[in-house]
């Protein structure tokens, strides 16, 4: 038996992560995993502070999903104080958080098709599509990440006739390029069969499209609609494999139905034309889930008599599936371990704010 | 874009960021910069230094002495919204050559950090 250790840098890892296994005639037989690095101690920071200077601290719980993290959060607060948001800002958002989760997609297609390590210039192909998204998402809001576009009452970014053509002729564009991607299925075909997860499984523990690709039919966006997404008919793809394979597909599926949403929610859009008005902030209490890139989203916020926050408790898709992660490993081979590791787009940290602190 | 590689050998250390700057740092692949974690041109260190990957980042700072080390972020620098005890920023803890700030910054404005302090100039270069 060997013990083998991967990372906790390691450059084929975005973020710290520790993985130690036991491999015996080249299986792995068991599994050791650290993944509480980038514990940052949001939680605490945000006790007794005010609603609206929490923004950006909420917002830089994760760089790839911030949207997907300052959407339950406001709309925890707007439910609170009963505050309806307009026509404009429930399709904005969704627009927006479409957009993120094209580039949060296309970065774990690039994560998987580095580890498949057959052909480079592909995997910079896909790089160079997310490049295009998130000049996008500048030319809408002004920065490429933590954008700020979303505020306690709406969203602060105009999206006029202009700016829908500019973002029209952009998917005109990227969705052939998309579309392309599909010979990722041919370069995964060596890993069928690869890190299965059952169905069980995944319907108990799993979140996302990590479950998705297991069969489990849910998704936050169609079983409990938020925002504009009542509206907009969503096809929710499913798989049944649950393999590595089955999951980057499902993720390149899940590229082009958002591209597809964005275009519906763009002919709904009204033109921005009401004032802003801030909430009346008032004690209570009120829990929100959204759909993030990696699965459902849950923030519970809890406000004091003077509007200052008496507790903020954030369950991210990755406290999730980090569970699974050693019972897809048993068994594998030691080769496939990273490939295994990345299948399952793990965002610690989203996930590590709340691992104890103390070493 | 120009088709040369540049052919920097480039060792990212996280501390405990939010990926945003990681995400930032990965898109200089597009430039032809490699990743590696032995014997690097450079170091870039991004996010603000916490209890558990003090000792990883001593370790592999140890490892690679004579390195220059960029800091990019502006989390690296002063801890921004995570400021707290047990959270501090990289240049508490090691000489940094290179500060790039921004939340996050831009994958040029890193690109250019890197090749000055690298190659003691650079030339600005745009994506395709």
């Amino acid at each position: 038996m060997v013990e083998i250790q991967l990372g906790p840098i390691s450059p084929t890892l975005l973020e710290p992560i520790a993985v130690k296994v036991s491999v015996l005639n080249g299986k792995i037989i068991d599994v050791n995993l650290k993944a509480d690095y980038v514990y940052r101690k949001i939680e605490d920071l945000a006790r007794g502070r005010n609603v609206f200077s929490l923004l950006p601290l909420v917002e830089r719980v994760c760089g790839i999903c911030s949207f997907a993290h300052i959407t339950p959060y406001c709309q925890a607060v707007e439910h609170i104080c009963s505050f309806e948001i307009s026509e404009y800002a429930k399709l904005t958002r969704v627009i927006l958080a479409e957009l993120e989760r094209i580039q949060s997609h296309l970065l774990y297609l690039f994560e998987v098709a580095t580890h498949i390590r057959e052909r480079y210039s592909y995997s910079i192909k896909i790089l160079k599509i997310r490049e295009e998204i998130l000049k996008l998402l500048e030319k809408i809001g002004g920065k490429r990440i933590h954008s700020g576009m979303n505020i306690i009452g709406g969203v602060r970014c105009n999206i006029n006739t202009k700016m829908k053509r500019i973002i029209r002729e952009k998917l005109d564009i990227i969705t052939p390029k998309i579309k392309k991607l599909w010979e990722i299925e041919h370069n995964l075909s060596k890993k069928e069969g690869i890190g299965v997860l059952s169905r069980e499984m995944a319907k108990s523990i799993a979140v996302g499209p990590t479950a998705r690709a297991s069969g489990v039919d849910f998704d936050v966006r169609r079983d409990m609609p938020y925002a504009a997404y009542d509206k907009l008919d969503l096809d929710v793809k499913v798989r049944t494999e649950g393999d590595v394979k089955a999951r980057a597909c499902l993720h390149l599926e899940e590229t082009l139905e958002s591209i597809n949403l964005i275009r519906r929610a763009l002919d709904f859009l009204p033109n921005f034309n009401e004032k802003f008005v801030l909430p009346r902030i008032v004690s209570g209490e009120a829990k929100s889930y959204v759909e993030a890139p990696r699965g459902k989203n849950e923030y519970y916020v809890r406000l004091n008599e003077s509007g200052n926050i008496e507790k903020l408790e954030i369950k991210t898709p990755t406290y999730h599936n980090i569970n699974i992660m050693r019972d897809i490993l048993l068994g594998q081979n030691i080769e496939d371990l990273e490939i295994i590791l990345v299948s399952i787009d793990p965002c610690l940290s989203c996930a590590c704010r709340v691992f104890s602190g103390s070493k | 874009m120009r088709k040369k590689k540049w052919g920097i050998r480039l060792l990212h250390i996280n501390v405990g960021s939010c990926n945003g700057c990681d995400v930032e740092v990965l898109s200089l692949a597009i430039f032809g910069y490699e990743f590696v974690d032995d014997s690097p041109d450079v170091i870039v260190i991004c996010g603000s230094v916490n209890n558990q990957t003090k000792p990883v980042l001593k370790q592999l700072l140890d490892r690679n002495r004579r390195v220059p080390k960029v800091a990019v972020g502006t989390c690296a620098i002063s801890a921004r919204v995570f400021n707290c005890e047990n959270v501090e920023p990289v240049d508490d803890f090691t000489d940094v050559d290179m500060y790039v700030f921004g939340c996050p910054p831009s994958p040029i404005e890193i690109r250019n950090g890197i090749e000055k302090v690298v190659r003691g100039s650079y030339t600005w270069l745009k994506f395709s």
